[in-house]
């Protein structure tokens, strides 16, 4: 129901501008419509405006290899520097060492808790419905807050059309489409949905006597409003929606997990004279997530979700040398952390429903002294209030920098960065039963301190680059979850018992080679890093790998274009294999086997590759923009990569009264070819 | 740039190294089952544990039955000691148990283990606590000849944890000396009356055939064992480590607890019992005391 009130809250901020538009038209005033950027450079990552952080170049992202017919921007940033390439079917990223719940995605300048659909093939967002990205990883501004690792600003289409246009891609297992609808000269509607039919391929994937629907969805809608003096205003709403059953013979089960994000802002951007820009948004999103089984004659039945309203602020102001920027933001969350409920349990439903405020003032300047060097500082304080429980933390950022001769560049940068609401991890992988906990005293918030520095450099015209970047961060309250699922079911049942609080180390170096030729791109990444984890209660209090360890991590991009009409392009991955726990021994206890299990994640998965290849023909057409045919083969050489590793004991094929324990290694996807259909006018 | 070089080197030699931390080596171990329970004698199975790479079969695993330790249960309240003697009994998972012969549980009891083995000694104390009641129990038909078997059980007074053992036989001659822990069947408190399902033990040898459901016309031996908090914290890892290895969302990873000192895997609990066998062609048939 909420998402309901979510759309309607758009159509009260699409009305209301709609007001504002008609009071300014009345004055004659000089109109500055915004032009579209179009870059030149065909990279799909380029620098940002801040050292080290990616800007991600959306119109690029067409001649990338598809995914099962489809391209994504959250996928694509695998192939980025710092991020870890993580398995196949984790929906998430892990960014310098850091967890799944460290990131914090942004659409339009409001948060969003679920950005991909299961098994992490695709994100949520409409590729054709968003202008572009910016991944921040190692200078965080002092404007983004709330995040440990990493943020995703993602930033809808917000230009004015000069006609309309309609975007599409029919694949095998989803299709999508695109409108863009001028309205006069001073706004512009854009709208995008997204549907899949995708349970043949889950069921297909299998590995286990199950039936299995799922489907996902996504809906956008962007209202863009030029207000003359008043600036402009972007009004977003976006809704994406998972749902899937599965019936397992085993045991009689059924289940149910369900999922949905709805999301609406309203930015309104005021320039005031030519040095003063202000930027106020307003947002609200609602996240719910319901996982439910029938189970052995015993129902159980598990919501949790976000509920976030928020308010920001920023003004930026440009003045000689500098440019200062200060703000405020305010969110107030209500959180339902996982709460099962079964016939076993009398658990309120309510709770543990957590209400929280968190206020935030930042500032930050950019001082230019001379040529060589910038200098760009900023502090943060946040206050966090749960209950009768409040924090206070202030974060300072600063980065120095020294390009010279044009193409080189040095960068040193230090934050200190906070995270209040925290994500509970169920598995190794993140998946979509993953909850949201506010911290408390008993689980304080995240803190991280994070240094790097790096050197970048470009050659022939800037068609050459090549970077490398260090980093070092030490993180403090990090989070393990450690519960069971039949402890989950008691009556006594406290989640809080089960969440660890520990601390992390993570190191490492960031290597980047891109060159580009009209004819082709090729962009390389290596990273190699350690990421280390400490708490009193796993491990007998010895440190141990995270589960996002992964030392070396390589990727590979490369496009060829040979003619106007051909796009041929190949991506490759490389990634030392992910810590787990594994048994070492086995005893008999009850009447069954029990496995003893080693040291916590003191064991690897094998090392996970996997090369894709996508062709693209573009046919010649004056009716279309974009009209071409893409086939692409997902994993080309059948590599296995497994989800997780688990023992079982079997029986031997040969002699059926011996047992032994064997590994069973499901890999999600073994290859997957796919076509589909593009195309724009 | 010497300086990135440098860096560089070092850390690609950091990440080559051995990891420092802990790594799996396997490492024998004693496991110990012991329980005792009101009115019956004491009883425990030692084996040790095996290498994960080692096959199962009978010969193997009757190399891992532990035949000659020492042991002795000492009732602490009575300062009474006796040592247990080993005895082969097929009817026990291990083949081999060792059996008190003089000292039997009593309700408030505490009771405690004593093990010798190849030079080593482990130690190990318990209460057996009140044991619950039965208020209600039921069959529903539902399916062909299934019966899904329904109880109530009236709280102790202490609120404590309990588990539900139970097995199945045919005939008299068949019936069961051990009862394995039911499918879902540890509760960590029995301080409401709910309802609640008695499914049959998971039987992993015969995993596609296997019902949570009960066969007309074959008896059921159920056993409401009240424990210590510890037997839920043992049992209920018990359960989850037979139950979710295979379970990619909710995984397993956790070593049961011991209570046993000195170094061995296991429990030695003290149960408070209470013990019915329900048929259910007779449904509904009373409750009867095996007592």
């Amino acid at each position: 129901m909420k998402h309901y009130l979510s759309l309607f809250c758009t159509l009260i901020l699409l009305v209301a501008s709609h007001i504002a538009y008609a009071q300014q038209d009345s004055v004659a005033m000089s109109v500055k419509v915004e032009q579209v950027t179009v870059t030149s450079d065909k990279r799909v990552f380029s620098e940002a405006d801040r050292y080290g952080n990616i800007a991600i170049n959306t119109k690029q992202l067409f001649s990338m290899p598809r995914i099962a017919g489809s391209i994504d921007i959250v996928r694509m940033l695998q192939y980025s520097p710092g991020v870890i390439v993580s398995n196949d079917g984790d929906t998430s990223i892990y960014v310098r060492g850091g967890d799944a719940g460290q990131n914090l995605t942004l659409l339009n300048n409001a948060p969003i808790y679920s950005p991909a659909h299961l098994f992490g093939f695709f994100s949520v967002f409409n590729t054709p419905h968003i202008s572009g990205a910016t991944f921040l990883k190692s200078s965080m501004p002092a404007q983004y807050g709330s995040v440990l690792s990493s943020v995703l600003d993602v930033r809808p289409n917000s230009y004015i059309p000069t006609k309309f246009g309609i975007e599409g891609n029919i694949g095998l297992i989803e299709s999508d489409l695109a409108l863009q609808i001028p309205m006069g000269k001073k706004s512009a509607i854009f709208l995008s949905a997204r549907h899949s039919y995708i349970s043949w391929l889950v069921q297909a994937i299998s590995k286990i006597d199950m039936n299995v629907k799922y489907e996902f969805e996504d809906y956008g809608l962007t209202y863009v409003q030029e207000l003359g003096k008043v600036g402009k205003l972007v009004v977003n709403s976006h809704f994406n929606n998972d749902k899937a059953d599965a019936n397992l013979s085993l045991f009689d089960t059924k289940a149910l997990l369900h999922w949905w994000d709805s999301t609406s802002s309203a930015v309104l951007e005021t320039p005031i004279g030519d040095n003063l820009t202000m930027k106020n948004t307003i947002y609200a999103t609602f996240f719910n997530n319901k996982f439910g089984a029938y189970l052995i004659g015993n129902d159980f039945f598990s919501p949790s979700g976000v509920t976030d309203i928020g308010y920001k602020h920023t003004t930026e102001w440009s003045i000689n040398k500098f440019s200062l920027l200060g703000g405020v933001d305010y969110a107030h969350r209500r959180i339902r952390p996982q709460n099962i409920m079964s016939s076993l349990t009398t658990q309120n439903k309510d709770a543990q429903t957590q209400l929280t405020h968190e206020v935030a003032l930042f500032a930050s300047a950019l001082y230019k002294p001379w040529r060589h060097l910038e200098i760009d500082a900023g502090i943060r304080f946040s206050l966090y209030n749960i209950g009768s429980e409040n924090f206070f933390n202030f974060e300072p950022r600063v980065l120095i920098a020294t390009p010279f001769a044009e193409s080189g560049r040095v960068w040193v940068a230090y934050n200190k960065t906070i995270q209040y609401l925290q994500l509970i991890p169920q598995s190794n992988a993140s998946f979509a039963t993953d909850f949201y906990v506010s911290s408390n005293y008993e689980h304080p918030p995240q803190i991280s301190h994070n240094f790097s520095v790096g050197y970048g450099q470009s050659a022939l015209k800037q068609q050459l680059r090549w970077s490398v970047e260090l980093f070092y961060r030490q993180m403090y309250n990090v989070l393990e979850f450690d519960t069971r699922l039949n402890t989950m079911l008691s009556a006594n049942y406290n989640i809080y018992d089960y969440i660890y609080s520990g601390v992390g180390e993570a190191y490492g170096a960031e290597f980047m080679l891109s060159y580009s030729h009209p004819k082709f791109d090729i962009q390389a990444h290596y990273t190699l890093s350690r990421s280390l984890r400490q708490f009193k209660k796993l491990n007998h209090g010895k440190a141990f790998a995270a589960t996002t360890d992964r030392p070396h991590n390589l990727s590979f991009l490369a496009v060829y274009r040979p003619t106007k009409q051909w796009s041929l392009s190949a991506t490759f991955l490389y990634a030392t294999g992910g810590a787990y726990t594994a048994p070492t021994a086995i005893e008999m206890v009850g009447g069954s086997f029990l496995k003893e299990y080693g040291a916590y994640n003191g064991a690897r998965l094998p090392d996970y590759h996997r090369l894709d290849l996508s062709v693209t023909y573009w046919f010649k057409s004056k009716k279309f923009q974009r009209n071409g045919i893409n086939i692409s083969v997902y994993n080309v050489y059948l590599r296995r990569n497994p989800l997780l590793l688990s023992w079982n004991v079997v029986e031997d094929e040969e002699n059926p009264e011996v047992y032994r324990i064997k590994d069973a290694s499901p890999a999600l996807f073994e290859i997957l070819p796919s076509i589909s259909w593009t195309f724009k006018f | 740039m010497r300086f990135f070089v440098y860096i560089f080197i070092s850390l690609f030699l950091s990440s080559c190294l051995k990891e420092e931390y802990p790594q799996n080596e396997f490492k024998e171990q004693l496991v110990v089952e012991g329980s005792i329970r009101q009115d019956r004698v004491a009883e425990v199975m030692l084996t040790l544990n095996m290498d994960k790479s080692e096959e199962i079969s009978e010969e193997t695993m009757r190399d891992k039955i532990v035949r000659w330790a020492v042991v002795h249960v000492t009732d602490v309240d009575r300062n009474d000691t006796e040592k247990l003697i080993g005895m082969v009994d097929e009817r026990y998972p291990t083949r081999f148990v060792y059996k008190s012969s003089r000292i039997q549980g009593r309700i408030g009891g505490t009771y405690r283990l004593d093990i010798t083995y190849s030079g080593r000694q482990w130690s190990a104390e318990t209460t057996i606590p009140n044991p619950n009641k039965l208020y209600d129990i039921k069959m529903e038909h539902v399916k062909d000849n299934l019966y899904r078997l329904q109880a109530k059980i009236k709280p102790n007074a202490e609120g404590l944890p309990y588990m539900i053992r139970c097995a199945t036989s045919f005939t008299e001659e068949d019936r069961p000396i051990y009862y394995p822990p039911a499918l879902f069947g540890i509760f960590d408190s029995c301080e409401q009356e709910n309802v609640i399902t008695i499914n049959r033990p998971i039987d992993y040898t015969n995993i596609a055939e296997y019902s949570t459901l009960f066969l007309k016309f074959e008896d059921v031996h159920i056993e409401f064992c009240t424990m210590e908090k510890f037997g839920y914290k043992y049992w209920s890892v018990w359960e989850n480590c037979t139950l979710n290895s295979l379970n990619p969302v909710f995984p397993v990873d956790e070593v049961p607890p011991t209570n046993i000192t000195g170094g061995a895997a296991g429990i030695w609990m003290g149960y408070g019992v209470t013990s019915y066998i329900v048929r259910p062609v007779n449904i509904p048939i009373p409750p009867q005391q095996t007592q």
